[in-house]
């Protein structure tokens, strides 16, 4: 670990987590799984606290639906031990990507890079000769 | 009376107070907690981020019927139904939501009929700008196809009571 990755875990709280935080899992977590994206959750030893420790960028939408029920105390049960058949047709988890290059842009945004025409135009120009 | 005071003063009777208060506060059990990494209770009710559902088949759920456009109390909805198709259903052209309209009362998951449109469990959707709220169809079937797992068990768990 270099000098600056060591300034950059005490003085910064969106990478990873803060020296606070990793103390108090050294101190009373207890390990309960890790999603696809490598976010490690931990529980307290009572069961009173449950948190993650998020692989790089500290993004609360990064959380994927299954791990969001157990964080959010909706079911104590945690996505690795519950049995759920995804459909064919269920996506991966997508954060939110708003302020990135995938930030979705409805059709004829001007944001996007590359406008999609619209199915009809958004209003009809008056033209002097309607009257 | 005055000799109350004087001992008041003398002893600083109040700075004491205060800063027992102060500690009492200091060491007590603290309510806020400690987001992102760890995040609060959320009911299965609650009312955030929609999605369009689809049937198990991967058939998209929505009929087009408008009752969600017609109940949004602030007109957020709007929908445009393509022609009846061959076995008969009807599907949308279009279906849009604007967000920033939205008050997320709920109402056109009441509405529907077929449970197509829901309002997830997601509540971290904010944007950058204004134009990314405007969502269409497209965006909302996929926050059903990404949310499906959570949106189902939040029905699950709140059938008895319906």
């Amino acid at each position: 670990m270099s000098l600056k990755d060591v300034f950059i875990q005490i003085f910064t709280w969106w990478n990873g987590a803060t020296v606070g935080t990793r103390f108090f899992t050294w101190r009373k977590g207890v390990r309960v799984g890790e999603d696809d994206q490598g976010n490690v959750y931990y529980q307290s030893y009572d069961g009173k606290h449950r948190w993650v420790i998020y692989n790089g960028y500290a993004e609360a939408s990064r959380i994927p639906p299954g791990w969001h029920g157990w964080i959010h105390w909706r079911t104590d049960t945690p996505p690795t031990e519950a049995e759920y058949e995804p459909h064919p047709w269920e996506k991966p988890h997508m954060p939110n990507p708003t302020g990135t290059d995938q930030a979705i842009f409805p059709p004829g945004s001007l944001y996007r890079k590359k406008p999609v025409p619209m199915a009809r135009p958004a209003h009809e120009a008056w033209r002097p000769d309607d009257g | 009376m005055r000799i109350g005071q004087a001992i008041k003063s003398l002893f600083l009777i109040e700075f004491v107070k205060a800063v027992a208060l102060s500690m009492r506060y200091f060491f007590a059990p603290k309510a806020t907690i400690n987001y992102p990494f760890e995040k609060g209770y959320l009911s299965p009710r609650f009312r955030g981020e929609h999605a369009l559902r689809r049937y198990p088949n991967g058939e998209e759920r929505c009929i087009a019927c408008k009752l969600c456009e017609a109940t949004c109390p602030a007109q957020a909805i709007h929908i445009e139904a393509g022609p009846r198709r061959a076995d008969g259903s009807r599907r949308t052209t279009r279906y849009d939501i604007d967000m920033t309209k939205c008050i997320y009362c709920g109402f056109c998951q009441e509405a529907c009929p077929v449970e197509a449109i829901v309002e997830g469990p997601n509540f971290e959707f904010a944007t950058e700008t204004r134009e990314e709220l405007f969502y269409t169809k497209e965006r909302l079937l996929a926050n059903g196809d990404r949310w499906e797992r959570e949106i189902a068990a939040n029905i699950r768990a709140d059938a008895p009571w319906r």
